[in-house]
C-alpha cells in the first residue's frame, strides 16, 4: 500500500517561516515532500518540469509582473493550489491563490487552516506506507476486525481454520498488535474497514 | 548491584529514580537526609528486609528470590499487592486518562476521531484491569488472609476445607496475558500506526507512563504468580492434608 507523497513548495522569506509552516503541516498528518525557492523566478523555471501539488508564496515575494507570470498556471491542473502566505486580503488580481495562511492568528487558528487547505487530500495518501501484509492477511485482518470468529472466517473465505490461525500468528508478528481491539483500530486507521462498521 | 541496608536512602533515588513509586507505596516519604534505608524503614515501621527484596527485583529483572520472598509473611505480602492496586486504580490509569483527554481537547486535525477511538480502547482496557484488580481484593487476597491464619492457628474446620476443595488459589488467580496484551498493543498503536500529534510533548509523556505502568504490572504479576500463589498453594495443600488425617 504505497503511495506517491505530496509534493509540496515553499517559497518564503526566510528558514524561520519555512521551518514552522514545514511543521505545522507534517503535524497535521501530512506527509510531503517538499522543495524550497528563494524567489517566484526560480519557481517558474522549477514548474517547467515538475508538477507539485501545493505552492506556498509568501506575500513579499508577489509583484504585479511576476504575479502574471504565475497566472498561466491558474486553472491548468486540478490538482496544483497555490496558497498565499500573509495578510488575509486577497485583491482581485490575485484570484491565482485558492487559500490564504495568515500567519499572524494563533497556533490552533493556523492549524485549521491547514487542516482546511489539506482538506481534499484523501486521508489513505496522508500516512499509510507499507504494511508487509499480503492480500490474504489483509483479507482476514479485516473480518477479525469486523467481529467474525476463526471458524466464521474459515468458512466465509473456504480455508481452513488452520490456514486462519496461521495467518492471524503471522498478522499478530507483522503489525506487534495482539488484541482483536487493536487490530480492529489498525484497520480503521489504515482504511482498511470504515469506523462506521465496528461498534467504537 | 543490589541495595543493602546501610546504602543512603537518598542514593537508591539517584540510582534509580522510578523506585520513588516503590516509596510511595510504603508511605515512606522524602526528606530523609543521609540516613541508610535500615534507618529510615525502621522510622516508617517498615519491615527492612521486605523493602530491600522488593526494591532490588524491581531493580534489577533478573534478580528475583522466590525463595526469600516466600519467606515473609502473606499478610505483609497482601498489603503491598493491595497498596500497588491503589495506586493503579486510584492514581496512574486516572492520570493517563487524563492525559488522553487532554490530547483530544486540543486536537484540531482529523486525527480526533483517531484519538476518539483510542480513548476507547485505554477505558476498555481500565475497565478490564479494574475487574481483575478488583476480583483480587475482593476475593483472593480475604480468601489468602483466611488460609494464612488457618495455617498459623494450625487448624482447619469443615467450611474451609470445603472452600479449599470448591477454589483453590489456583483458579483464583486469573491469567495477567490479557490486561498485559492491551497495553502492548496500545503502545504500538501510538509509536507505529498513529498519524503524528500535534501535541508531541504530551504525547511522549503518554508513552512514557504507559511503558512505566508496564513494568510495573509485569513486576506485579510476577510476585502474585511465583510468590503468592505457590505459597498459598503449599498451605492449602498441608491445611487440606491435616483436616483429612484428622478425619481418618
Ligand atoms: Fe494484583
Ligand atoms: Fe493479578
Amino acid at each position: 500500500m504505497i503511495r506517491d507523497k505530496l509534493h509540496i513548495v515553499l517559497v518564503l522569506p526566510n528558514i524561520m517561516e519555512s521551518i514552522a509552516i514545514k511543521k505545522l503541516i507534517t503535524d497535521c498528518g501530512i506527509i510531503a515532500g517538499f522543495s524550497e525557492f528563494p524567489d517566484i523566478h526560480q519557481l517558474i523555471h522549477y514548474l517547467s518540469n515538475h508538477s507539485p501539488q501545493y505552492i506556498f508564496i509568501h506575500q513579499s515575494k508577489i509583484t504585479p509582473e511576476n504575479l502574471d507570470n504565475l497566472n498561466m498556471y491558474n486553472g491548468k491542473s486540478e490538482s496544483l493550489c497555490f496558497i498565499k502566505v500573509g495578510e488575509s486580503q486577497i485583491n482581485h488580481t490575485e484570484k491565482l491563490f485558492r487559500h490564504v495562511l495568515d500567519t499572524q492568528k494563533n497556533e490552533n487558528e493556523i492549524m485549521k487552516q491547514i487542516v482546511h487547505i489539506f482538506e481534499p487530500v484523501q486521508p489513505a495518501t496522508r500516512l499509510i506506507e507499507a504494511t508487509g501484509l499480503s492480500q490474504r492477511e489483509i483479507d482476514i485482518l479485516k473480518q477479525v476486525a469486523l467481529g467474525m470468529t476463526n471458524k466464521e472466517i474459515s468458512e466465509h473465505l473456504h480455508i481452513s481454520m488452520h490456514t486462519v490461525i496461521t495467518h492471524r500468528k503471522n498478522i499478530t508478528a507483522k503489525l506487534g498488535i495482539k488484541t482483536i481491539a487493536g487490530l480492529t483500530i489498525y484497520a480503521v486507521l489504515n482504511n482498511i474497514i470504515n469506523p462506521e462498521d465496528v461498534e467504537m | 548491584m543490589q541495595f543493602t541496608r546501610d546504602i543512603k536512602m537518598a542514593d537508591v533515588i539517584h540510582i534509580n529514580y522510578m523506585l520513588l513509586t516503590i516509596l510511595k507505596r510504603f508511605n515512606i516519604p522524602l526528606g530523609f537526609g543521609d540516613k541508610t534505608i535500615e534507618k529510615v524503614c525502621r522510622s516508617h515501621d517498615v519491615n527492612t528486609d521486605f523493602f530491600l527484596e522488593i526494591i532490588n527485583s524491581f531493580h534489577d529483572k533478573s534478580y528475583f528470590p522466590e525463595q526469600n520472598l516466600k519467606a515473609f509473611s502473606l499478610e505483609l505480602i497482601v498489603k503491598y499487592l493491595r497498596n500497588t492496586h491503589d495506586y493503579y486504580m486510584l492514581e496512574k490509569i486516572p492520570e493517563i486518562e487524563g492525559y488522553i483527554e487532554e490530547l483530544i481537547q486540543n486536537c484540531v486535525t482529523e486525527n480526533k476521531p483517531n484519538l476518539s477511538m483510542l480513548k476507547k480502547f485505554f477505558t476498555d482496557y481500565k475497565q478490564e484491569l479494574n475487574e481483575h484488580i478488583k476480583k483480587e481484593d475482593e476475593m483472593v487476597l480475604p480468601y489468602v488472609l483466611e488460609i494464612d491464619k488457618a495455617y498459623k492457628n494450625n487448624t482447619i474446620d469443615k467450611p474451609l476445607y470445603d472452600k479449599i476443595k470448591n477454589y483453590s488459589i489456583n483458579d483464583y488467580e486469573d491469567e495477567h496475558e490479557n490486561v498485559e496484551d492491551k497495553l502492548f498493543d496500545l503502545k504500538n498503536i501510538i509509536i507505529k500506526y498513529l498519524p503524528p500529534l500535534q501535541n508531541k510533548n504530551l504525547c511522549n509523556t503518554i508513552l512514557i507512563e504507559l511503558f512505566l505502568l508496564e513494568r510495573d504490572l509485569n513486576d506485579h504479576s510476577r510476585i502474585e504468580d511465583t510468590v503468592l500463589v505457590p505459597k498459598v498453594d503449599q498451605m492449602e495443600q498441608e491445611l487440606t492434608k491435616m483436616y483429612e488425617s484428622d478425619q481418618g
